[in-house]
């Protein structure tokens, strides 16, 4: 995997309402969200720029706590 | 040109702009996400309207993406799919009425009617024309009531009506009421309905998706229904 100054993370919106991710990861981060209960759906599309690994986006649902979402991503390994 | 043969246009017209609806709202998706992507990438932007003087910058970018993505890009798709399903079912209700004038059964018409007309074409014209227009400010049940008392199809399902009521409710709350639930909007969407009056409706990409695949069904179903009764046996 090409190194790129976006790696391997998730990076959440301010609003924190979404967050864009590695394609790769996106299993994982579906299955924690699973786990949990969390309304969100997920882009229909993976975008590559540059020789960045594809990004995809994660949408969460209005009545999702942004901050208690994030918490739960944050503790992925 | 027969009734069969326009039927099969209409379910083709809508068909192709169903789909290109899609595309649409795919390729803007698309759009949105490489713009926020490459802000995410520390790529340098700003630009500025001049028409309001407003400038933004790459991470006003990035949160109007999100912003435009899950608000008024989705309310707009929503509100295409809509129109599209509303064109096709008054639409095949009205070929169907002027390829059978007398199913519309007993209809009262005003002197002016009959005197304004100048031939017997027109006044048949004006009449299927009114009597659509009345049917569509009508709910969505009674446009396929209407239309299987026209002509038996069978389609669509009583499940499938009750998800167009929904989505159709879903649609009006975003034209006319901002996007936020009322009374109005529980009754019309009835066992259906996803959110109580006064709250912010929100419209994910899976339910977009969902309608989209739930209306392209029931036009390509009840459009190939009809066409098979509009189509005079073989001598």
């Amino acid at each position: 995997m090409a190194e790129t100054a976006r790696g391997d993370r998730l990076i959440f919106s301010p609003s924190g309402m979404s967050v864009s991710l590695p394609y790769a990861r996106l299993a994982e981060v579906r299955d924690r969200l699973d786990a949990h209960g969390v309304r969100y759906w997920v882009s229909p599309v993976a975008i590559t720029l540059g020789n960045d690994p594809e990004v995809t986006f994660v949408y969460f649902g209005q009545k999702e706590d942004p901050a208690a979402v994030r918490q739960l991503l944050d503790s992925l390994p | 040109m027969p009734l069969a043969d326009d039927l099969v246009a209409l379910r083709d017209s809508i068909l192709a702009d169903l789909d290109a609806a899609h595309d649409y709202h795919t390729d803007t998706l698309v759009a949105w996400q490489f713009a926020r992507a490459a802000v995410e990438r520390s790529e340098p932007l700003a630009y500025r309207n001049p028409a309001t003087g407003s400038v933004t910058t790459g991470q006003g970018l990035r949160d109007k993406a999100e912003r435009y993505l899950i608000g008024p890009l989705a309310a707009s798709v929503l509100q295409q799919y809509l129109s599209l399903f509303e064109d096709f079912v008054l639409g095949l209700l009205r070929r169907w009425l002027l390829a059978y004038p007398m199913s519309i059964g007993r209809k009262a018409v005003t002197a002016a009617d009959v005197f304004e007309a100048p031939d017997l074409e027109h006044l048949r014209l004006a009449i299927v024309d009114h009597e659509v227009r009345e049917l569509g400010f009508k709910n969505v049940a009674d446009w396929f009531a209407r239309l299987n008392s026209l002509v038996k199809l069978g389609v669509p399902t009583d499940e499938q009506v009750r998800q167009l009521a929904e989505l159709k409710a879903t649609r009006d709350i975003f034209v006319h009421n901002r996007g936020v639930a009322n009374a109005v909007y529980e009754e019309k969407a009835g066992g259906l309905k996803r959110f109580a009056g006064g709250e912010r409706m929100d419209l994910p990409g899976d339910y977009l998706q969902t309608s989209w695949q739930l209306i392209r069904q029931v036009v390509a179903e009840v459009a190939d229904a009809a066409i098979s009764k509009a189509i005079p046996p073989a001598s």
